[in-house]
């Protein structure tokens, strides 16, 4: 809304030139809008699928109406809290704690200089760039009750038992936690790093002839300018909260049951339950019922962060 | 601005009511069904043309003579699953078929193979879109989901089967047919294959009791048998041994999604353990399997075993199957259900010869004949040739082998004893087509024999068969649509402690009586309640008491 003001003063001549002249770039802008009209909106309709009792005979249209009975499952047990606590959770977590990792190595990377940019930056990417199922094997590599690295070449010469890693639930949450911010690090710090390099460098100048030291300048300056990106992709991964990661969590427990209580996610927990079952109609209805409430959660923080400070917000 | 947003938002929701595809999709199944009924329409005339004089086996021959001077072939598209991929031979492999298929009946085919991993999915998009395909088997993809959501074809609609697959009904026994009814009507053929299983077999590579020095030569009951029959205690005895001798491999271990099925004598009703029998050949009371003394008993014996150490600590997130760990030396002993030809399988795959006991009965459980039957898709255009071209494959012996095994000369050469096997430079790497999925492709019982196997191997299979004893509950098929909800609910509580019970990493007397609560919180005893009405209706239907 914000730039509303500046828009209406715009004569019908200026504006039709800036039209004009925005055609190249609404064209460059045409193969992705395609593809996200392809993949994004044309299989909408499709959502119906959720409140059908879906025959292949009948097709989807002709098939009856089923009411909420596909959502039942979803909420039929106590596990229905469980797998919501841990998506929600896990989550937050993962925001707060992958958003303060990213912005302190954004603002380090940046410090740096040459060669040695690229190399950390390069190396700090690698984790993401590999498969969910590698990256399960890694941890495995460490936390094998029978040959893991932990088991053998740190607690046994310090003299303590072996744990079974894959049994105890109380430390996978940290391990997951730390396995994202691992994984993920290197990625979630691009934006940031990128924002930081476009900032005005005569600013610092500036700061710095006034004598400001290295942290009132991160403080004073690319801080508050880092903010509306920060506030973007930070509401961005609120409106994803209700999803996660699934090989993060199927893949790097190994699957092991003794640990569901603690890893179980909605959408592991609708791959587990739905796998034999098959049932396309109920895995739309936890669709339907992630992207809704993500929805919902978008719309708030937006309003949130619109009362707080306008001019981040995103629309 | 807000207009404007407006306007997109409604020319965007617009446009995707257009390009929903929802107008072309429903057209095709209509016209698919249309043509169907055209087709159906038309062999109906003609057979009406011949019934008049004719028995049933003629109008099959007459559709095929029709087809025949017609000139123009039907092509009937076959899916199968196998667990390499597509073999490179199957475009050869169809044509050769397809030979034999068009001097019989007129009719061309094409395989379809696909891998395990991807076959549950593909056949479910196939099947959805209306892409063709005409026979499959329903393995992975499941019986009853295929039933419910509509893909298969009735088999006795305008008297299809009887008409047009006499062999068929000839290779099976009314019982074995029926399995594959639901409601009365019947959606699929099964597969000849070994339908019962021995219970608790347990293999051992027989280089490791020569090493420890047990006598098991003299413990067959009869020279030249393959099983030894013997007890968990022995079998415990021997297992403790080899652990001696042998600390640094794990002694023992079992594929976690079979332990049930293949170690215990109950009846998973309909293929899930909510609600079994526990006494299968006697009553059909469906009963909990967790509360059963049957499942406490293994359970606690597993518990033992994992504490004498025989299972590797890392089993309960052990991914590979068993007889590849015994294969790369990390594994001595593994569970396996046996059945007649087991010994050579099991040597096979574990690269050197093994010894097989036995601590159960053979049995035979109420889903031998509905795990993997042979189905025609509902979209199916022709289902006439469709069931002409399973006929064939049932009864066929040529057609059979081709299908099992591949060509003649290319994948396999004749023995001098009359088995077959592969030629020279030929093997099971790089053959063009050696799916090693023998028990899913029809009948493999008129198929050739492969060298290792006695050349007898069916009959004494048929034997096995019949003599197993059966589940008083042979040919129901539990349909749980209804209590789909529980059952997912359920599905994610058993696996949560699946695994740690049956290897026998936590005591069962702690942890059985809290898997029960939380299974009772999920929703068991409804589910339970609704497999046993409609056990109970099948068996009121059927006569059985």
């Amino acid at each position: 809304m914000a730039s509303n003001k500046y828009k209406e003063k715009m004569s019908p001549a200026k504006r039709k030139s800036l039209i004009r002249r925005s055609i190249p770039i609404y064209l460059m802008a045409l193969p992705g809008l395609i593809y996200l009209f392809i993949n994004n909106y044309m299989p909408m309709p499709g959502i119906i699928l959720a409140f059908k009792n879906y025959k292949a005979k009948d097709g989807i249209y002709g098939s009856k109406w089923a009411g909420f009975k596909n959502f039942k499952y979803l909420f039929s047990t106590q596990d229905a809290f469980v797998i919501t606590r841990n998506t929600i959770c896990y989550n937050l977590v993962f925001i707060v704690v992958n958003l303060v990792a990213a912005v302190a190595v954004a603002i380090i990377l940046s410090e740096l200089v040459g060669k040695q940019k690229k190399f950390y930056q390069s190396v700090i990417l690698l984790p993401y760039l590999l498969s969910a199922v590698i990256i399960s094997y890694l941890v495995f590599a460490f936390l094998s009750p029978e040959n893991g690295f932990v088991n053998n070449s740190i607690l046994k010469p310090l003299g303590k038992e072996g744990i079974s890693w894959y049994q105890e639930k109380k430390y996978w949450p940290f391990i997951l936690v730390f396995v994202n911010l691992w994984k993920g690090i290197g990625y979630n710090c691009i934006i940031y790093l990128s924002t930081i390099i476009g900032f005005d460098r005569g600013l610092y100048e500036a700061a710095s002839i006034d004598g400001a030291t290295k942290w009132q300048q991160i403080t004073k300056i690319t801080l508050p300018l880092l903010r509306p990106t920060i506030i973007m992709l930070t509401m961005m991964a609120v409106g994803r909260i209700f999803y996660s990661d699934f090989g993060l969590f199927y893949q790097v427990p190994q699957n092991s049951g003794a640990l569901y209580s603690v890893t179980n996610t909605i959408d592991t927990y609708v791959y587990r339950g739905l796998l034999e079952l098959g049932d396309i109609t109920m895995s739309a209805a936890a669709g339907v019922y992630q992207s809704l409430v993500g929805f919902i959660l978008v719309l708030s923080a937006n309003l949130a962060v619109r009362k707080f400070d306008p001019d981040s917000a995103l629309f | 601005m807000k207009k404007k947003l407006a306007l997109l938002l409604a020319g965007a929701l617009a446009l995707t009511t257009l390009a929903g595809c929802g107008s072309k999709k429903e057209e095709a199944p209509a016209a698919a069904e249309s043509a169907k009924e055209e087709t159906a329409e038309a062999a109906g005339a003609a057979e009406e043309v011949v019934a008049e004089a004719a028995d049933e086996g003629e109008a099959a021959e007459a559709a095929a003579a029709e087809r025949i001077e017609s000139g123009t072939y039907p092509k009937v598209v076959i899916a199968y699953m196998n667990f390499a991929g597509t073999p490179k031979g199957i475009d050869r492999i169809s044509q050769k078929m397809s030979e034999i298929t068009e001097a019989k009946i007129g009719v061309d085919v094409e395989l379809q193979i696909m891998d395990s991993a991807s076959y549950s999915q593909n056949m479910n998009l196939m099947l959805a879109s209306g892409e063709q395909v005409d026979l499959f088997n329903v393995v992975s993809v499941g019986f009853m989901p295929c039933v419910n959501k509509g893909y298969l074809l009735d088999l006795e609609e305008d008297d299809l089967l009887a008409k047009y697959g006499q062999d068929i009904i000839k290779a099976f026994r009314p019982m074995e047919l029926n399995g594959c009814r639901v409601d009365g009507t019947l959606y699929g053929i099964p597969v000849k294959k070994d339908d019962a299983a021995g219970q608790f077999g347990i293999s051992i590579p027989q280089a490791l009791l020569d090493e420890i020095g047990f006598d098991y030569a003299s413990m067959y009951e009869n020279e030249g048998d393959e099983l030894i029959y013997t007890d968990l205690d022995t079998i415990e005895g021997i297992l403790s041994q080899i652990h001696e001798a042998h600390p640094e491999k794990a002694t023992f271990y079992m594929d976690k999604s079979s332990i049930v099925s293949q170690c215990l004598v109950v009846d998973m009703v309909g293929g899930d353990p909510f609600g079994v029998l526990n006494d299968p050949v006697n009553s059909l009371e469906v009963t909990d399997l967790f509360t059963g003394e049957q499942y406490m008993e293994l359970c606690r014996r597993m518990y033992k075993w994992n504490q004498m150490g025989f299972f590797s600590k890392d089993a309960l997130t052990e991914s590979l199957g068993t007889t590849v760990q015994v294969k790369a030396g990390n594994l001595c002993a593994y569970k396996t259900a046996t059945k007649p030809g087991i010994k050579q399988q099991e040597s096979n795959l574990c690269g050197e010869p093994v010894i097989i006991f036995q601590c159960g009965p053979d049995f035979k459980k109420s889903t031998a004949y509905n795990t993997m039957p042979w189905a025609i898709n509902q979209n199916c255009e022709d289902p006439v040739a469709a069931m002409q071209v399973l006929n064939l494959l049932y009864s066929d012996p040529d057609l059979a082998t081709l299908f099992c095994w591949g060509e003649e000369g290319v994948e396999w050469v004749e023995t001098e004893d009359g088995h077959i096997t592969f030629p020279e430079g030929v093997d099971a790497q790089n053959s063009e087509y050696f799916n090693n999925v023998n028990w899913e492709l029809c009948n493999q019982f008129i198929a050739r024999v492969w060298e290792g196997d006695e050349l007898t191997i069916w009959d004494r299979m048929q034997k096995f068969n019949d003599e197993a004893e059966a589940s008083k509950a042979m040919g129901f098929t539990w349909d749980n649509s209804a209590v789909s909800a529980e059952y997912t609910a359920l599905a994610n509580v058993y696996a949560e402690y699946q695994g740690q019970l049956e290897l026998g990493f936590v005591d069962p007397d702690v942890v059985v009586p809290e898997m029960v609560e939380r299974l009772k919180a999920a929703g068991l005893d409804d589910y339970m309640a609704a497999k046993q009405e409609a056990l109970n209706e099948w068996a009121a239907a059927n006569g059985i008491e």
